[in-house]
């Protein structure tokens, strides 16, 4: 069944997408992202033009409702911020409506895509309003690695090769591990955990309650696992439906790098993106970092969500004369290169 | 010789003296005075006047650390510490009971000089997870129109209070 968006957001769009690709996995009915010819059209009614649009269509058209909180009573309604979970329970409950009221159809549409072959998920995304990354046609899928486990939302036992296994809990944002990690160095094997694909991960359902009573486990905030999973396993491939070129992205606020792994290069890409709005490869120009090492960054603030696509081609910052002088600058290095 | 200097601010508690300990070379000289009110219940002492730490730099030059006190009975010494400073840390204990009310304290005394002078903001003893999430510290910094890095900081580890001049330094090269 084709899906599409209407009003959504930059970012709310890719990162629909890209959940749509992870729920592929789990769904009776492949869906696929289709702006020409939708069956269901997904709805930001928060914004001014998707509002308009659920008024002239709801009756006439499929539509899902994006927002906060169901304001419009629609039969079918998405929370924001997307999440995993519930996009796959609304679209099973889609997929029943459907399979109901004309099962001959979807019997055709699945004809037309059968699941029983996994679909690549880079094959199944279109690329949507963006050119292709300009020196590589490879795309970073995180459904293929370690980092598409952890976006599923479940809580899970999972096992690595011969590492310590990792127990994910969704509901308390953390994960928890016999090791004592720390994030601000790792070593080359925690590093081959977190750069694990998929086809080496094994996964085991978990409850909750088993790892409350035990007290030989640390605890550790997702957003640490996501990010060293995709910074590990970008290897310079970027999120599809990005554009080193066109793509022009925000940073909406500074990782908290006092628990991510993290390089000098980091902290000074992350201080000129929550300034100004810029490619990719602008980026890479202006701070002279190797591309791929801004790749890597840039994916991993997407899958934790600090990142903005910005709509229009303007700078974000207005005023470009810098406030300080290199001389400030040059006394800071200076400061630096004596602690480190 | 110049003088340059960087100045830690916060509420008590937070680990301004720990933090410029950290990276001084020479032992902190420090003012401290006993608690009164409130305080004195989880701290026995405190800085009244300011802490003083340094570090030679290659060139010659001292960076002087600056430590202002964290009772607000003596804010009195805040404008004379600030004066001329090249970067600005503000430490929040986490663990306070109020410790959004004391990041906006410290926000809007050093408004316009955090305007001036790139700041950062470290937010201590999180470990005990008593305090707001992180994104609750940011969304007020926006709500103020401030974009500032905030990073969850142990001030004992010496690589912490790096890890804040690194952010300052980027924030200097890219402003």
């Amino acid at each position: 069944m084709n899906i599409s968006t209407n009003a959504l957001e930059n970012d709310d769009k890719f990162i629909f997408i890209a959940m749509l690709a992870m729920a592929a996995d789990d769904l009776d009915i492949f869906w696929n992202f289709n702006d020409q010819n939708p069956d269901l059209i997904l709805v930001d009614i928060e914004q001014a033009e998707g509002k308009k649009f659920w008024l002239k269509y709801h009756i006439d058209k499929q539509l899902i409702a994006f927002a906060h909180e169901n304001l419009v009573d629609a039969p079918w309604f998405l929370e924001k911020p997307v999440q995993l979970e519930k996009l796959k329970s609304l679209l099973k409950l889609v997929s029943e409506n459907y399979s109901s009221d004309d099962e001959v159809e979807i019997e055709i549409e699945i004809e037309k895509e059968p699941i029983v072959e996994a679909i690549p998920v880079v094959e199944a995304i279109p690329v949507v309003e963006a050119i292709p990354i300009v020196e590589t046609n490879e795309v970073f899928d995180p459904s293929l690695f370690l980092t598409g486990v952890l976006l599923k939302s479940e809580t899970l036992c999972i096992k690595v090769a011969n590492f310590a296994p990792l127990y994910f809990l969704p509901e308390q944002k953390s994960c928890f591990s016999t090791v004592d990690i720390n994030f601000r160095h790792l070593d080359s094997e925690q590093l081959k955990f977190f750069e694990a694909e998929i086809s080496q991960v094994e996964t085991e359902t978990l409850a909750a309650d088993d790892i409350a009573t035990r007290s030989d486990l640390y605890k550790y905030p997702i957003e640490g696992f996501l990010w060293v999973t995709t910074l590990s396993s970008s290897k310079g491939r970027l999120l599809d439906g990005i554009s080193v070129d066109e793509t022009k992205i925000l940073l909406k606020q500074w990782p908290d790098f006092s628990i991510l792994v993290h390089e000098i290069a980091h902290i000074r890409l992350a201080a000129i993106m929550v300034r100004r709005s810029l490619t990719l490869r602008n980026l890479a120009d202006r701070t002279q970092i190797p591309i791929e090492t801004v790749v890597n960054f840039f994916n991993a603030c997407f899958i934790t969500q600090l990142v903005e696509i910005e709509k229009n081609n303007s700078e974000i910052l207005t005023n470009n004369e810098s406030r300080y002088s290199s001389e400030q600058h040059s006394i800071f290095k200076s400061i630096l290169n004596k602690l480190t | 010789m110049k003088e340059i200097k960087l100045v830690f601010t916060g509420s008590m508690g937070a680990g301004k003296t720990t933090a410029i300990s950290a990276i001084s070379e020479i032992p902190v000289i420090n003012t401290d005075v006993r608690t009164i009110g409130e305080d004195s219940q989880r701290k026995k002492t405190t800085t009244a006047a300011m802490d003083y730490g340094e570090l030679t730099l290659d060139d010659g030059n001292k960076l002087r650390l600056y430590g202002t006190p964290g009772q607000e009975r003596f804010q009195y010494m805040w404008p004379i510490l600030i004066k001329g400073a090249l970067g600005l840390i503000i430490l929040v204990d986490d663990a306070n009971s109020h410790p959004l009310k004391d990041l906006e304290l410290f926000i809007n005394y050093f408004r316009d000089h955090i305007n001036n002078i790139p700041t950062v903001v470290g937010i201590t003893r999180r470990d005990l997870e008593q305090g707001p999430n992180i994104q609750e510290y940011h969304d007020y910094l926006h709500k103020e129109g401030l974009q500032l890095p905030i990073f969850s900081i142990d001030a004992r580890q010496r690589e912490n209070t790096i890890l804040m001049i690194q952010a300052l330094t980027a924030m200097v090269e890219f402003n």
